[in-house]
């Protein structure tokens, strides 16, 4: 009797399908403790770690590092040491011929036929299975081919029509090709057959035909005949190249210093960019590092590249005079020392307040049904930076909001966004956008739509310029705001009578503290 | 099972089929006799059967209504043939030589080709069109050509090219039963040679590749006289322990696309033999589809041995030369093994 547990895959947010499992922090045969993070999962829009669900020990990784696995799939087997390895591998094999016995369900009741019961509804789910009754044979696991029991028995006399190379294959992997449904000619069963059935039934059969060789062909015949430059050929000898292995790309056909070089780099593609020393010719250096885009990278780039080139900017500027909101900061920061406002908190309140006065501008595109959803309360996505991308944290109903709540659900939300602890619907919606570069210094910019909200304000640096009040040019704090408005859902007049209800409020913070 | 010529082999199967079925009938030049025979009802002689006899006996068997002598008019013979398909009969036409399609070619591949598809599956046309094909007889420029892959680049064309007598019987019989125009293609210099054929009648799917050998160093794909010097080529290199698999697809419409690339994917290497022409031929056809879908087994580039693009000669010096010979394949192979 012992018990086996199964790690899974979790569901973090409604659009997730599957995770990438990048990186397992624990090894096989490790205990963890619930809460302990044991690997990191990567979806579409966040890392994050997965926390054990129970204590445990992981006897069997399945989902190995690199690999994308759809939600609610098993990637870890765990059982305290008194399981011995066979009960394991016996489970897992449970789990495959469990799926094989009904290929034709959809993946889902796949899932839900698995073990027994789940324990609770939320993410990661447990569920837990007795063994008692061993089952029939070991899975046979060999170069990556594990074929799954039921499929397993090759039989010499097998009258079924199949190709040489699969019955060849069968018979090295003990497949027994009666059970193999053949698409070919007449069900003739082909290598591919048996690869899906194998696949389908939960076992692994690699898919050797589409895979890049890794070791280019060397040729080891004689090059003397072959045309080249008298530099291509010395350097061919110095690094040991064929010549027969070189494009001939020169004048006349010959071989050139570049086909050489191609070579080289074919055979020493990671170990560096730069070519060997002792070389005639000073070989050019690369000066770059290529920086592979990670998930959140490749989804900033496709949905902002979507964003400019689909949606109709049009960009409204307005100045604003921060000097009675720097006053009211200052005022209430020294008379209430457990509160710490800051300009942003207080902008944040400001634009609230002008997304209730002015719920033209509080939308969402609704593309699919060609309508727009103008919103009760003011969701405002504020755009904060990470360390390889940014991510914009929604300040929700920050119109109900007292100033030293925003405050504190701002900074929450911002060490949360820097540490990747976010869960989806904190940073998923949203009615409106703000983002702020003055810390840098920055006095104006326009910034990018992040749909489906309908405009996003661009907030500049605080600072003292020379301004004419009452036909005297005087000194006062001011801000440059800059507004990006989707003129599908937003006119240039709308647009205006939200910055300047903004400017109103800002300038008069009474107003929204009324 | 008994040993039977490539030709016995075609008549066993258009006589099993004739007796099998009423509909089928024959449709030639000569087909009743030939050489001159005054063949008729009332003095029933037994002809030369065709100009390679393999007719031979059909008339005095099946009678003038089912086998029918034609005037020398390919397209009469070919229009004649898809008239009779599209409205019950199972004709078998002899166009003799494939080089005559060029007098008949609307007849087949714009009409008999086009019949399922055009009236929405209502009509079709179970037609095969038997001719030889090849060089090597010195039989010249316009009698020697192999354009198989011509027919294989039409749609609805059923494009058949058998090795072996075995091949023969079974593939002829697949395409007497089959509801779609089928060219069966011929080679001149394999009506003689014999292998084990069964006795009863047996049909071989389309679209299901031959490896008359197995081997692990490199696939040659080849067809029809091809496959015979692919194998002297195979069993040459065997005592070196040089591994050659010979694939042989029969049928270059349908093609077992699996098939070929199982064995390019378990050698690497491949080298396609290819009587039909130097471009645009069924080699090339071949290369591309592995170049496209088995890139990545390939450790060498793919070689192609066809005939230079010119006519055949007439000489037979110069012939010999300009069909693929087995030297030009073994050169072949050891290019592609790098050895």
């Amino acid at each position: 009797m012992s018990n086996i547990q199964t790690l899974e895959v979790p569901k973090w947010g409604l659009s997730m399908q599957e995770g990438k499992i990048t990186q397992w922090t624990i090894k096989e045969g490790d205990s963890f403790k619930k809460g302990q993070e044991i690997c990191v999962i990567e979806t579409t829009k966040i890392a994050n770690s997965l926390e054990a669900p129970f204590d445990g020990t992981l006897r069997r990784i399945i989902g190995k590092n690199g690999s994308v696995l759809e939600v609610g799939a098993i990637i870890g087997v765990c059982a305290d040491t008194s399981v011995s390895d066979q009960k394991i591998e016996q489970f897992i094999q449970s789990l495959s011929s469990n799926k094989g016995s009904e290929p034709q369900e959809q993946k889902t009741e796949a899932k839900a036929t698995e073990p027994q019961q789940t324990k609770s509804p939320s993410t990661p789910t447990v569920t837990t299975s007795k063994l008692d009754t061993p089952t029939s044979t070991k899975p046979i696991v060999n170069d990556n081919f594990l074929i799954p029991s039921d499929l397993q028995g090759y039989q010499e006399n097998s009258n079924l029509f199949a190709t040489p190379h699969a019955i060849n294959m069968a018979q090295k992997h003990n497949v027994n090709l009666d059970k193999i449904h053949g698409s070919g000619p007449q069900q003739r069963v082909s290598i591919n057959d048996i690869q899906k059935a194998v696949i389908a039934a939960g076992g692994q059969w690699p898919d050797v035909k589409n895979q890049p060789a890794k070791t280019p062909a060397k040729s080891t015949a004689d090059d003397s005949h072959i045309l080249a430059t008298p530099l291509a050929r010395r350097m061919a000898e110095e690094w040991n190249i064929n010549l027969n292995d070189c494009r001939a790309s020169g004048s006349r056909g010959r071989v050139c210093k570049e086909d050489v070089e191609a070579v080289y780099y074919r055979n020493h593609p990671v170990s560096s960019p730069s070519l060997p020393a002792a070389t005639q010719p000073e070989p050019t250096k690369l000066d770059f590092t290529a920086i592979p885009m990670d998930g959140m990278r490749k989804t900033i780039a496709e949905r902002l590249q979507a964003a400019k080139s689909e949606i109709p900017h049009f960009y409204l500027t307005i100045d604003v005079d921060v000097s009675a909101l720097q006053e009211l900061r200052t005022d209430i920061n020294s008379k209430l020392p457990s509160v710490k406002i800051s300009i942003n908190d207080m902008f944040l309140k400001a634009i609230a307040s002008a997304l209730i006065a002015v719920p033209e501008v509080n939308v969402q595109y609704d593309v699919e049904n060609q309508q727009i959803l103008q919103f009760d309360q003011a969701d405002i996505s504020v755009a904060v930076a990470i360390p390889n991308g940014l991510i914009t944290p929604i300040v929700k109903a920050a119109n109900k909001r007292a100033l030293s709540d925003i405050s504190t659900t701002m900074r929450d939300l911002a060490t949360r966004a820097k540490t990747g602890k976010l869960s989806p619907d904190e940073f998923q919606g949203g009615s409106f956008c703000i983002s702020n570069l003055g810390m840098f210094g920055i006095k104006q910019f326009e910034a990018i739509i992040n749909p489906p909200q309908g405009a996003i304000l661009a907030l500049g640096t605080v600072e003292k310029r020379a301004v004419v009040r009452d036909d005297v040019i005087t000194i006062r704090p001011m801000v440059t705001l800059s507004m990006s408005c989707d003129h599908r859902v937003i006119d240039g007049a709308t647009g205006a009578k939200f910055l300047a209800s903004l400017k109103e409020f800002v300038e008069n913070p009474m107003a929204f503290l009324a | 099972m008994s040993k039977k010529s490539y030709r016995n082999a075609i008549k066993e199967a258009i006589e099993f089929e004739m007796r099998r079925d009423p509909t089928v009938v024959v449709i030639g030049e000569d087909v009743r006799g030939g050489h001159g025979a005054k063949n008729t009802e009332e003095n029933k002689l037994e002809g030369f059967g065709g100009v390679l006899g393999v007719t031979k006996g059909l008339w005095t068997e099946f009678g003038s209504e089912r086998v029918i002598d034609t005037p020398i008019t390919e397209s009469a013979i070919i229009g004649m043939t898809a008239g009779a398909a599209a409205t019950g009969l199972r004709p078998i036409a002899d166009l003799m030589f494939m080089d005559f399609y060029g007098v008949c070619y609307d007849m087949l591949y714009n009409q008999a080709a086009k019949f399922r598809y055009m009236f929405g599956g209502k009509a079709k046309a179970p037609m095969v069109v038997r001719g030889m094909i090849g060089a090597g007889f010195s039989a010249a420029a316009q009698h020697s050509q192999s354009p198989y892959h011509i027919f294989a680049s039409t749609p609805g064309l059923k494009v058949v090219v058998p090795s072996s007598p075995y091949d023969a019987k079974g593939l002829l019989t697949q395409s007497i039963r089959d509801d779609d125009p089928v060219v069966f293609c011929e080679h001149k210099l394999l009506y003689d040679i014999t292998g084990e054929v069964p006795d009863d009648d047996y049909t071989i799917p389309f679209g299901v590749a031959n490896y008359t050998r197995q081997g692990t160093d490199v696939t040659i794909i080849a067809l029809s006289l091809m496959v015979h010097r692919a194998n002297e080529v195979a069993d040459k290199l065997a005592n070196e322990g040089i591994s050659v698999e010979v694939v042989d697809p029969r049928t270059i419409s349908p093609l077992d696309e699996e098939g070929i690339l199982e064995s390019v994917a378990s050698t690497g290497r491949v080298v396609i033999v290819d009587e039909s022409a130097a471009r645009c031929g069924f080699a090339h056809d071949v290369a591309a589809l592995i170049a496209q879908k088995g890139f990545y087994s390939l450790k060498a580039p793919i070689e192609l041995v066809t005939p230079p693009h010119t006519p055949v000669p007439f000489s037979n010096v110069l012939e010999q030369a300009w069909l693929p010979s087995a030297e030009r394949i073994e050169i072949a192979v050891r290019k592609v093994l790098e050895v």
